[in-house]
């Protein structure tokens, strides 16, 4: 196989021809290393590339291989980058900021060393939106990411580089973290099937906090298939996160690959058009893409069902309100005390922790603290946390109701498609209101689904996002793969782009 | 939509962050800006009883109450702005 084809083949084809011998795992590891170096300068992508320590373990494979005993993981020798808001130990771990520019954790998330075990490499970290607030990846300390599709573009965010290496044929997969959308926006700029998964599905030790009861880390691939191998092999009980959920994991990768493979997968299933996200907030292309993937469940035998979430309309509101005061209290631990940046010439110890932290922290993140401080604050705790937490129950009693009359909920996952990196955006609030359809499945705990089905005018990828309920990833996975055999993405994504 | 206004020389001391005359003056307005669209939940009037109904059984994941190993104190130390070799250094507290 040439390099080209080589990188471009999906995350699953990659670990069969590495157990195969068709190829060494040092060559796959060195086609990526090389469309890397060809792109880091352009796209940003990559905040540290591990080249050193990958093509070590790449080596090791290979000799496993070549004693007989290999190979050693359903992913083994296939190369995958983690989002550097997630723990790596020994490796530059970010968040996209300057407060933790130097800092090498000592322990890996347990997200990552289920990879490892299952014998995935390393190849680096991608920039991100600083602390993961953001939904371009342009407030990342390190540099803006740039699509790779249109460089005046951003990919989205706040996991931006992660979407943005898969898409580039950098890496085979990538972890992101998703909190409001993070996983799944980006992933439906970039081309990409992104998941977010039920909370507690996946273990959020190691993941640096952003708002703990939203937090997920999921997977961000080219295919429904290599998406659901990634959460299976990163899925489960642990007991660093005691919000880790007590539930086996389901083979996700046969289900989808049985999924792919049965013409009748998708009949009979109900698939909820919810009315509050189908309206005139959305892109003219966008409701015409989202609008012919209902149609093409229909087609193959799903039974559309018209759902109604009726507090949508708080959805913002409430997911940013909870989001900041929970990132308020998350991000107090950045003081330039023990790890991280600290400020010189400091009076005393008050004067060195908020200088510290102002040198230190984005505009953005200051933003969001000083709100969530504010909603935490004595005489406004009530009327702002408080109601929101309160507003959080009734919004997940919508998705109760609905999900009582159909099986998964089928929305656009952005009302846009990718943004210009040059148009200024001095309305912070015009920004958050973009993220209105994925919110809703943080603030749930639910788990959530992008996936690319069609194209808009400029040649952008438009991205359908499939809502389940509790722990509903096989409903999801299964209706995707279903969906991506009969209607394959004809994007850049499978063409290939160099 | 709420009237409520950040006082944001307090908020900032709470959040221990240090701002510019210039910061805190675009902020205070951003802030502002913000709060009255969020505030706008105030209007949702709460006709269940119990917040915490439809939620989700509360996972847990509690670990036995058993000492065992921690981070080793040069790995603690391996990141820190300042340090004596046992202990992280700050500016005297009192």
């Amino acid at each position: 196989m040439s390099h080209t084809e080589l990188i471009r083949s999906p995350l699953v084809a990659q670990a069969a021809a590495v157990a195969n011998r068709e190829v060494s795992a040092r060559a796959l590891l060195e086609a990526h290393l090389t469309q890397i170096d060809a792109r880091q300068p352009a796209v940003n992508a990559f905040r540290a590339v591990a080249a050193d320590s990958a093509r070590h373990a790449a080596d090791h494979a290979d000799a496993l291989l070549a004693a007989g005993q290999g190979p050693r993981g359903r992913l083994f020798g296939v190369p995958v980058a983690i989002k550097d808001q997630i723990c790596t130990r020994g490796l530059v771990t970010s968040a996209g900021s300057k407060m933790l520019e130097n800092w090498r954790p000592p322990y890996d998330a347990t997200a990552v060393s289920r990879l490892v075990a299952e014998g995935a490499i390393i190849i680096g970290k991608t920039n991100q939106d600083e602390f993961a607030m953001g939904s371009t990846s342009a407030t990342c300390a390190f540099g803006a990411v740039h699509h790779p599709w249109d460089l005046d573009r951003a990919p989205g965010g706040s996991s931006g580089g992660s979407a943005a290496a898969v898409a580039d044929f950098q890496a085979a997969g990538a972890l992101g973290t998703d909190t409001g959308g993070s996983i799944r926006q980006p992933a439906s700029h970039c081309g990409l099937v992104g998941i977010k998964p039920t909370w507690g599905r996946v273990s959020r030790h190691g993941a640096i906090a952003y708002a703990s009861s939203l937090d997920q880390i999921g997977p961000l691939a080219r295919t429904v298939a290599d998406a659901a191998l990634m959460l299976e092999v990163i899925a489960g009980r642990d007991m660093n996160d005691m919000g880790s959920l007590d539930a086996p994991v389901p083979a996700y990768s046969a289900l989808a690959a049985a999924a792919a493979a049965d013409p009748d997968a998708l009949k009979g299933l109900r698939v909820g058009v919810p009315t509050e996200l189908m309206g005139e907030g959305n892109a003219p292309a966008v409701k015409a893409a989202i609008e012919a993937a209902h149609a093409r469940f229909e087609a193959l035998g799903a039974i559309l069902v018209p759902v109604s979430l009726p507090h949508t309309s708080f959805a913002i509101q409430t997911y940013y309100l909870i989001a900041m005061a929970e990132a308020s209290s998350n991000l107090a631990r950045y003081d330039g005390l023990r790890y991280g940046h600290r400020a010189e010439g400091a009076r005393d110890l008050e004067d060195l922790i908020a200088r510290s932290r102002s040198e230190g922290l984005g505009p953005e993140v200051k933003r969001r603290i000083l709100l969530g401080t504010f909603a935490l604050s004595a005489g406004y705790y009530d009327a702002f946390y408080g109601k929101a937490q309160a507003v959080r129950a009734l919004i997940r009693r919508d998705f109760e109701a609905a999900y009582a009359t159909c099986d998964i909920i089928a929305s656009p996952t952005s009302p846009v498609t990718a943004p210009r990196l040059d148009v200024r955006q001095d309305d912070p609030l015009a920004i958050y209101l973009m993220d209105i359809d994925t919110v809703m499945s943080n603030l749930a705990g639910h788990p959530s689904l992008s996936m690319p089905v069609a194209l808009d005018d400029d040649g952008l990828p438009i991205g359908l996002q499939l809502m389940g309920p509790h722990l509903g990833e096989e409903t999801i996975i299964r209706a995707a793969a279903a969906y991506e055999a009969r209607h394959p993405f004809a994007g850049r994504a499978l063409e290939g782009r160099a | 939509m709420s009237t409520a206004h950040i006082d944001i020389h307090h908020v900032a001391r709470l959040a221990r962050i240090a701002l510019t005359e210039d910061e805190a003056a675009q902020m205070s307005v951003e802030l502002d800006r913000m709060l009255k669209y969020f505030g706008s939940i105030q209007d949702v009037a709460l006709a269940i009883e119990d917040p915490a109904a439809g939620r989700e059984p509360t996972p847990t994941a509690l670990r036995p109450d058993v000492a065992g190993p921690t981070l080793d104190r040069a790995e603690a130390l391996a990141g820190a702005p300042a340090h004596d070799g046992s202990a992280f250094t700050v500016p005297r507290v009192v």
